[in-house]
């Protein structure tokens, strides 16, 4: 999974994007390796230069609303958007 | 007895009001006596004064009548003795003698006898009226009674009767005496009264016997006077001979008594008068005889039952009268008004006893009412009754008593209420207490008891423990344990709990004695089985010896943490030190420092993330982050946790485990840069390189291999061939004869065969193979190098060439020591042989 996280990263270092959405509106459930995966991911991204990082969460997932807002600890400037 | 009576109880009313009444009674018992005593006797000294002075008057007056009397007799004998009168010369003395008696009262009869037996005697038997008495040598022996005129003129003969002078008692008397005297008291027949004679006897010049004046004294004016002296009521007088015969009395009784033998005189022990008669008994009882009293005398008696005063009191003058006055007076005749008076005083003091009674009686009743209503709600309290209230009262001080009491009992009220709760409490508390309690002496002697709730593990019934010595019930050494504890208890006055141990029916029992100083000089003890409480402890302890045993065998270290802020842990195991570098109690509470502070910061938040997350899903949580170690490096660590919640899911604790891992991933980035070095080496290998799967599909191969058979990429190569011994083999004997020397010997080398590229082309191919399997033999895979030896069996020196490259790229050691081997085996030999017998031209064509 390490592996994934520094590529999936480095693919973002790479393209350099202005803006990332992490679409999870249809994540029913994540468990402790995949609230893991994202927390790393979204803290690889801490030193990049500005990167917009907008995570989509749903309301209508109970855990989302509870536990994606810790998201914005890992990086300040991420906003949270639940549909 | 006194004491004892004095001893016994007695009512306050009593107390008050009998002593009140007896100080009252006594009191004016007292002053009624001596006010009757002090009258009596004043009475008694009044009378007595009164009786003397009574006597005295008495005898002034009886010796001036009889004084008189004998002064008439010496008048006529100076008469005679200076010649003026010549007493035988009866003309001259009729005549003398009546103007005498005309002159003076003090007689009515004078008589003058001589020797020679004549005798010429005047009387006046009223003021004018006289009678002479002659008896002359002319009458004799007759004397003759004529009447006499004031003028002295004799009349009529009245009566002429025999008599003799010289034979009549005056007569000889005066004779007798020699001298002025008295005569005989009698009664005179023809006068009808009591008389005595004043006796002067004349005598010659030579000394005889001339004659006799006599002049008669009428006893009877002595009784008139007495009895104008008006005593007493009931005061006599009288006068007594010394014979015991009346001379004289204040009573109008006559002084002499009519007889057989004619008038006798009166003894006065014969007389009519009570008082005379019976004061006369009295004399003679007291005296023995009248004639020897010679002092005046006060006596008292009773008469009648009421008191006689008497004063007796000897009369005696010079002419030889020896008589007694005597004067009775009735004690009542003065005590009549003190008596009253006495009898009104008792009146007034009864009455007055009566209301000081009544008043005391009233006044105690004041005073100790509410004494007694205090008295009473006392003894109500007393009997457990303790709402008590007593009225108010005029008087100040019982007034505060009871003020004071209603405070006190509204105080106890309180008070008990407060013990009543408490009493409750304590009962309660004693109910909820399942202990043995028992108290004891510093003595060592059970002084109380009460029974354990389960008491059946006692070694001793309860009844028979209460005044026996600890040393009868328990066995001396902890008996010595329980006095020493009594000891030390009242000495630091601080609880103290001895444990101790001795055997029930076949088994040991472990006790506990909670010790508390009770009294002054004994203690409390809560005694308590806990055997099984120790048991659970021993038990405990091994479980937890066991679990720190197990624990501390783990190589991760185990927590449990509280879900604050600060992630408060509760517990962590010791190998923490292992990995943190710092020990386990520093993390306990906190105390020193928090884990979350040795987190390294970059993953400190991350680690936040995913354990909120867990919270949330309720799910375990796994990570891995790193942490700073007390010697400044850093460390991975895995941890593994969940959130335990309560009934309403709120989050409790976080139980986990936390391990070292930094060696595994260190491991894993070794193996990353090993994978990573490998994946370089099948990736740019020039060897083809294959993994395949006995379903005759390739799993992998590298660029190189799709390379030899002319795929464009590694996948297109997996995904086009689907059965290697047909599409691959250009003779599919080729395939068999490898998969039987596989299934034979686990490996081929060095197989060399031919091949259809992508394009159909032929490549000769040597494949070096082995089966890899699992640890029970199952056949997994088939793992290869390929290589295209169409070029090797063109040019051996190329093959050498890239062979050696092969080798360095690979592993150069191994490489050499295979191509050492590879050089040095018969079968390079034949190959090279073979080569050697190749004719290059027709292999190409």
């Amino acid at each position: 999974m390490n592996f994934g996280v520094s590529y999936a990263r480095n693919e973002v270092i790479a393209q350099s994007p202005p803006s990332l959405t992490l679409n999870l509106t249809k994540l029913k459930f994540l468990n402790s390796s995949g609230i893991s995966t994202i927390s790393k991911f979204i803290v690889g991204l801490r030193k990049q230069p500005p990167l917009q990082v907008v995570v989509l969460g749903s309301k209508d997932i109970p855990w989302q609303g509870k536990s994606l807002k810790n998201l914005d600890k890992l990086l300040p400037s991420l906003q949270l958007e639940l549909v | 007895m006194i004491l004892a009576s004095i001893r016994s109880k007695f009512r306050l009313r009593t107390i008050l009001v009998v002593p009140f009444v007896l100080q009252i009674v006594t009191a004016v018992s007292i002053v009624g006596y001596l006010s009757l005593r002090s009258g009596q006797q004043s009475v008694n000294d009044l009378v007595s004064e009164f009786q003397v002075s009574t006597a005295k008057r008495v005898e002034q007056n009886i010796q001036a009548y009889l004084e008189s009397s004998q002064f008439l007799n010496r008048i006529h004998a100076a008469n005679v003795n200076s010649g003026d009168l010549n007493p035988d010369d009866f003309d001259q003395l009729r005549r003398y003698f009546l103007n005498h008696l005309k002159i003076q009262n003090q007689t009515d009869y004078y008589i003058y006898a001589n020797a020679q037996g004549n005798s010429l005697g005047v009387v006046r038997n009223s003021p004018d009226r006289f009678e002479l008495k002659v008896r002359d040598f002319s009458s004799a022996p007759n004397r003759d009674t004529y009447e006499l005129n004031q003028t002295g003129e004799i009349g009529q003969t009245i009566k002429s009767e025999p008599f003799d002078p010289r034979t009549r008692p005056f007569y000889q008397a005066a004779v007798a005496a020699g001298k002025t005297t008295w005569s005989p008291i009698f009664v005179s027949f023809s006068r009808k009264i009591l008389r005595m004679d004043a006796l002067t006897p004349l005598y010659t010049e030579t000394g005889e016997f001339r004659g006799v004046f006599s002049t008669e004294v009428t006893l009877g004016q002595i009784s008139k006077f007495l009895n104008t002296l008006n005593i007493s009521p009931g005061g006599k007088v009288f006068i007594l001979e010394r014979s015991g015969e009346v001379v004289a009395s204040s009573t109008n009784e006559l002084s002499f008594v009519k007889t057989a033998d004619g008038e006798q005189r009166l003894p006065a022990l014969q007389s009519q008068e009570a008082p005379i008669r019976e004061t006369s008994k009295q004399l003679l009882s007291r005296f023995q005889s009248f004639g020897s009293i010679r002092t005046p005398e006060h006596f008292r008696f009773d008469l009648n039952d009421r008191g006689q005063l008497v004063y007796v009191r000897p009369y005696q003058d010079r002419w030889g009268l020896d008589w007694l006055v005597v004067i009775v007076v009735p004690e009542s005749d003065f005590m009549g008004q003190i008596n009253a008076n006495t009898y009104n005083t008792i009146w007034l003091c009864v009455a007055g006893l009566g209301l000081a009674i009544a008043i005391g009686i009233f006044t105690t009743r004041w005073v100790t009412r509410p004494i007694l209503e205090i008295s009473e709600a006392s003894a109500a309290m007393a009997e457990g009754n303790i709402d008590q209230h007593v009225g108010s009262s005029n008087l100040v001080e019982i007034d505060c008593l009871t003020t004071s009491f209603n405070r006190m009992a509204e105080g106890m009220m309180q008070s008990f209420d407060a013990l009543r709760h408490s009493e409750a409490r304590n009962q309660a508390i004693l109910n909820a207490i399942p202990d043995l309690m028992v108290e004891v002496s510093t003595e060592g002697i059970y002084l109380d008891s009460i029974e354990a709730k389960d008491g059946k593990w006692l070694a001793c019934d309860h009844e028979n423990r209460v005044g026996k010595q600890v040393q009868e019930v328990l066995p001396a050494p902890i008996a010595q344990q329980y006095i020493q504890a009594v000891e030390q208890v009242l000495q630091t006055k601080k609880p103290l709990t001895i444990e101790y141990e001795f055997q029930i029916e076949d088994q040991m029992q472990t006790f506990e004695a909670r010790v508390t100083a009770c009294r002054e000089n004994s203690a409390l003890f809560l005694v308590r089985n806990v055997s099984d409480r120790k048991q659970s402890e021993t038990a405990l302890r091994s479980s937890e010896e066991r679990f720190r045993g197990l624990v501390s065998n783990i190589p991760g270290a185990i927590y449990r943490c509280q879900c604050d802020s600060d992630w408060t842990m509760e517990y962590i195991s010791d190998a923490i030190e292992n990995i943190s570098g710092y020990p386990a109690a520093d993390f306990i509470q906190n105390q020193i420092r928090s884990y979350a502070s040795i987190i390294d910061p970059e993953d400190r938040d991350v680690v936040e993330v995913i354990v909120n997350h867990a919270m949330v899903i309720q799910e375990p949580y796994f990570m891995d982050y790193r942490i700073l170690h007390r010697d400044n490096s850093i460390r991975w660590v895995y941890e593994q946790g969940q959130v335990v919640f309560d009934a309403d899911e709120n989050p409790l604790y976080l139980d986990g485990a936390i391990f070292d891992m930094t060696e595994r991933k260190q491991a894993e980035e070794d193996l990353r840069i090993a994978e990573e070095n490998y994946r370089s080496i099948f990736e740019n290998a020039l060897e083809g390189i294959f993994q395949s799967s006995p379903k005759e599909r390739f799993i992998s191969v590298n660029p190189a291999l799709a390379r030899i058979y002319g795929y464009d990429s590694p996948t297109d190569m997996i995904e086009s061939i689907t059965n290697i011994g047909e599409q691959l083999y250009v003779d599919p004997e080729n395939r068999n004869e490898l998969i039987e020397l596989l299934e034979k010997q686990g490996k081929v080398k060095d197989f060399e065969c031919r091949c259809y590229c992508k394009d159909g082309s032929i490549i000769w191919s040597q494949i070096d193979t082995r089966a890899v399997k699992d640890n029970n033999g199952n056949l997994l895979y088939y793992e290869g190098i390929v290589q295209d030896i169409s070029d090797r069996k063109r040019r051996e020196d190329e093959l050498r060439r890239q062979l050696e490259e092969l080798k360095i790229e690979i592993d150069q050691k191994k490489r050499e020591k295979e191509v050492a081997l590879l050089t040095e085996s018969s079968f390079f030999q034949e190959v090279q042989q073979e080569m050697a017998e190749i004719n290059l031209d027709e292999f190409w064509s």
